[in-house]
C-alpha cells in the first residue's frame, strides 16, 4: 500500500474509532467476570476486557487468566494515570461493538465472542492498515504478552533458566 | 562522604541553594558533578529515578523494567512505533545500557565541523577528554571471555561473508558475564554512573537526590534562578507524601537526556525559537531473530561484545547501519515478536537458540533528515514522534536482507523476521528474495531504539539549534546542557563514551570559568 492510500485508510479507520469511542454507551457491559473488590487501575469492566484478551493474546499456554489481569492492573498502578487511562481506552475501543461491526462484519463487544469470533477479530487489529488500531493493537500486545513473558512463573514454557545465579553450571558460564 | 538520598531519607519539604545545580545524573550529568564538584563548587544533582544500588537488583525483568526505565518500561514514540528503551535511575541510562563504548569516528565529528560549524570537535582537541574518561571508566577491549553466543553468530556470519567486524571496547572492571547489564550490573562491574562519576562527585562534596522529579526552571529575564519540582515515593508505594523540592543555585545544567530534557525546558518556556525537541535522532533498530541448531543461551553472557560497521555508508536513497546484537530475555523477546498468540508461543519455546541481531540506522546526516520531534502532551509529558521517511525505510528494507544472510552464513536452520502483518520464517538463503515483497516501516514490523539522541542541538551560529558551543541555551545567561540532547546529528556508534567526554570538556571549562 503506498503512503497516500494509507493515510487515506486510517484517516477514515480513525473516524469510524473516534465515532465508536463517543459511542460508548452503545457498548454492551464487557461479560461479568467477578471481577475482585480491590482492583488498583482497572476498573470491573476493563478486568473483563483483559479476562477476555488474555487467552487470545497468549493462546493455550494462559492457565490462570485472572493472575495475567491481577498482574496488568498491579503495573498499570504504577504507571503514570495519563497513561492508564489511554490503555484502558484502547480496551474499550477493542470491545466496542461499533469497531467490531466495521472492523470484522460482528457486532458484538470482544468479550461476548465465542474465542474463534476472538481470534479473528484479534488478528484483524493485528492485521489492520489503519493507523490507530495497529497503535492499540501494539500497546495492548507489549502490555499483555510484557507482562505474561516477564512473569518468573513462564520462565519454563522458554527454556529460560532464569537469573543467573539459576544457571545450570556449563563451559559457557561455569 | 555524602551519601545519595531518596524519598524515604526525607521528613519534609527539600529546599536547597548550591552553587550548581544539575538536572540528571546519567552520562552527561554524572560527569559534570564530578568536574564542578572537585573544582570547589557546591554541587546539587537530582534524579527522578531511583538510587538502585547492586544488593537491590532482582535480576528478573518484571521488576527490573518498571523501575529502571523511563515510564515504568513502557516510553514509546506516540504512535507506538518504535519502543523507547532509556535508563531511569541514578546513573541514567548509563545503569542499564549493555556497556559498549566507541570514541565519536571521526567522519562525524568532520560532519559537525563542515555542516554545524562546530570547529572545536575535531579529533585531537577531543582526545584527551576521552583518555580521561576511558581511564576513569576502564574502558579497553574486552577479551575477559569469549563472545556468547549471540555475539558469535555476528561474529562468525560476517567472517564467512567477509564483512568488517571487531571485538567491542566496555567500560567494565571484573566483569564475571552474567549477561544482565540491561538490568543493572549485579556485580558493579559496569562502570556506570552511579558507581564511579556520582561516586567522585559525592566524594567531592556534592549532594545527590534520587526520586526527585524537576517540572521546570523558574527564570528571571534570562536568568534561571531555581528548579521547581517534587520528591516522590516508590510507585509501589504509592501511600507515602509527594514533598516539595525547590534548588536555587546560581548556574543550572540540564542533564535530563534527549527526551526529558527537551521536555524539561519546555515546560519552563524556554524554547529557542521553536528549535527545542526538534532534530531528535533515535538510532532505529531493526531485528532479525536467528533459530540455531546449538544452544546459545542468548540471555547470558556479555550482552555486546562484537559489532560490524561493514554498512555503515549511506547511499543516495538509504541510510548507513551498523551490526551489533541484543540480549533475550524473555520479556524483551515475547514483547519484540509484533504478533500474538501460539505463533509466539511457538517461538519462544525455542529461545535458548536463538539469536538476536539488530541494525541500527545512522540517522540525521541527510540533509532532508530533521529527526524527530519532542513536544508535550496534555498533562506536560514529553510526547515523541518520529517519521520513518523513505531513506529510513530503505535501511530497513536492506537491514533485513543483510541480517537475515548474515544468520544463514552463522549457521541458522531458520530466520524470523518481527513483521506485525506477516509471519516470516525463512529455512534457506534461497528464500532470501521474499523478503523483497515485505512491506517495510512503522508498524511494519517492531522498531526499538537504545540510543536518544539531539533535541537541544549544538550549532555555531546563533540562530539555529539549542545550545552555543560552550552548551550554553541560547538565550539564558546561566542555563547548559550536558547530555546527548547537545549532538547534531546520531553517531552511527553507541553515544555513551561521547557524552561522557563532552560533558567532561564543557564541565572542565565551565569549572574554570566559574572559580
Amino acid at each position: 500500500m503506498d503512503r497516500r492510500r494509507f493515510l487515506k485508510v486510517s484517516a477514515a479507520g480513525a473516524a469510524t474509532l473516534a465515532v465508536a469511542g463517543a459511542l460508548g454507551a452503545w457498548s454492551t457491559p464487557a461479560r461479568p467476570t467477578h471481577a475482585p473488590p480491590d482492583l488498583k487501575a482497572l476498573g470491573p469492566r476493563t478486568w473483563a476486557i483483559v479476562m477476555a484478551l488474555g487467552p487470545v493474546f497468549i493462546g493455550p499456554d494462559l492457565t490462570d487468566p485472572a493472575r495475567l489481569a491481577g498482574r496488568v492492573d498491579d503495573y498499570l498502578a504504577t504507571v503514570h494515570p495519563r497513561a492508564s487511562t489511554e490503555v484502558q481506552q484502547g480496551m474499550e475501543l477493542l470491545e466496542n461493538r461499533l469497531t467490531n461491526l466495521w472492523l470484522v462484519g460482528v457486532a458484538k463487544p470482544f468479550s461476548h465472542q465465542d474465542p474463534a469470533q476472538q481470534a479473528r477479530t484479534l488478528d484483524a487489529w493485528r492485521t489492520s492498515e489503519v493507523a490507530l488500531c495497529a497503535t492499540i493493537y501494539t500497546a495492548l500486545r507489549k502490555l499483555i504478552d510484557g507482562t505474561f513473558w516477564g512473569d518468573p512463573e513462564n520462565y519454563a514454557l522458554t527454556g529460560y533458566p532464569g537469573p543467573y545465579h539459576l544457571r545450570p553450571r556449563t563451559a559457557s558460564h561455569p | 562522604m555524602n551519601q545519595v538520598t531518596s524519598h524515604a531519607d526525607r521528613s519534609g519539604p527539600v529546599d536547597l541553594t548550591c552553587d550548581v545545580c544539575i538536572v540528571g545524573s546519567g552520562a552527561g550529568g554524572a560527569v559534570a558533578a564530578a568536574t564542578l564538584a572537585s573544582a570547589g563548587l557546591r554541587v546539587v544533582v537530582l534524579e527522578a529515578g531511583p538510587w538502585a544500588p547492586a544488593p537491590t537488583l532482582t535480576l528478573q525483568e518484571e521488576r527490573a523494567m518498571p523501575r529502571l526505565y523511563q515510564e515504568r518500561g513502557g516510553r514509546s514514540t506516540a504512535d507506538q512505533g518504535i519502543t523507547v528503551l532509556q535508563g531511569r535511575a541514578v546513573g541514567g541510562s548509563t545503569k542499564v545500557n549493555w556497556t559498549t563504548c566507541y570514541r565519536t569516528p571521526d567522519h562525524v565529528l568532520d560532519h559537525w565541523q563542515r555542516v554545524h560549524g562546530l570547529a572545536h570537535m575535531r579529533p585531537d582537541a577531543l582526545a584527551p577528554w576521552f583518555d580521561a574518561v576511558e581511564r576513569r571508566l576502564g574502558i579497553h577491549t574486552w577479551a575477559s571471555f569469549p563472545p556468547n553466543g549471540n555475539n558469535n553468530v555476528l561474529q562468525r556470519g560476517a567472517q564467512a561473508l567477509g564483512w568488517e567486524h571487531h571485538i567491542l571496547r566496555r567500560n567494565v572492571s571484573g566483569c564475571i558475564n552474567s549477561g544482565y547489564c540491561g538490568l543493572g550490573c549485579p556485580a558493579n562491574a559496569k562502570q556506570a554512573m552511579d558507581v564511579t562519576f556520582i561516586q567522585d562527585a559525592l566524594q567531592a562534596g556534592a549532594r545527590v537526590l534520587a526520586d526527585v522529579h524537576i517540572d521546570h526552571l523558574t527564570t528571571e529575564g534570562e536568568r534561571v534562578t531555581t528548579a521547581v519540582g517534587v520528591s516522590k515515593p516508590a510507585p509501589e508505594d504509592p501511600a507515602a507524601p509527594a514533598l516539595p523540592v525547590t534548588v536555587r543555585a546560581t548556574h543550572f545544567i540540564s542533564a535530563a537526556g534527549a527526551i526529558n530534557g527537551p521536555a524539561l525546558l519546555l515546560r519552563s518556556g524556554i524554547t529557542a525559537g521553536g528549535r527545542v525537541g526538534r532534530r531528535t535522532f533515535l538510532h532505529p533498530v531493526i531485528a532479525v531473530v536467528g533459530e540455531h541448531a546449538e544452544r546459545l543461551d542468548p540471555f547470558y553472557g556479555a550482552p555486546q561484545s562484537v559489532a560490524s560497521h561493514h554498512f555503515r555508508e549511506p547511499t543516495g536513497d538509504r541510510l548507513g547501519y551498523f551490526l551489533e546484537v541484543a540480549p533475550m530475555h524473555p520479556m524483551l523477546a515475547g514483547t519484540a515478536v509484533a504478533q500474538h498468540g501460539p505463533y509466539v508461543a511457538k517461538m519462544l519455546r525455542r529461545l535458548p537458540y536463538f539469536s538476536g541481531t539488530i541494525a541500527l540506522g545512522i540517522d540525521g546526516f541527510r540533509e532532508d533528515d530533521h529527526g524527530g520531534t519532542v513536544t508535550l502532551d496534555g498533562h506536560r509529558r514529553p510526547r515523541l514522534t518520529y517519521e520513518v521517511t523513505a531513506p529510513k525505510v530503505a535501511f530497513m528494507k536492506q537491514a533485513h536482507r543483510t541480517l537475515a544472510e548474515l544468520q544463514f552464513a552463522a549457521g541458522a536452520r531458520h530466520v524470523y523476521t518481527l513483521h506485525r502483518t506477516r509471519q516470516v520464517r525463512l529455512s534457506s538463503p534461497r528464500e532470501l528474495d521474499q523478503l523483497d515483497a515485505l512491506p517495510y516501516g512503522t508498524h511494519q514490523h517492531t522498531i526499538f531504539t537504545a540510543h536518544q539522541m539531539g533535541g537541544c542541538t549544538m550549532t555555531a551560529s546563533d540562530g539555529d539549534g539549542v545550545v552555543d558551543p560552550d552548551h550554553k541555551v541560547r538565550g539564558t545567561r546561566n542555563l547548559y546542557v550536558l547530555d546527548g540532547s547537545v549532538l547534531p546529528t546520531s553517531l552511527g556508534v553507541n553515544p555513551s563514551e561521547t557524552i561522557y567526554a563532552l560533558s567532561m570538556r564543557a564541565a572542565s571549562a565551565l569549572a574554570q570559568a566559574w572559580t
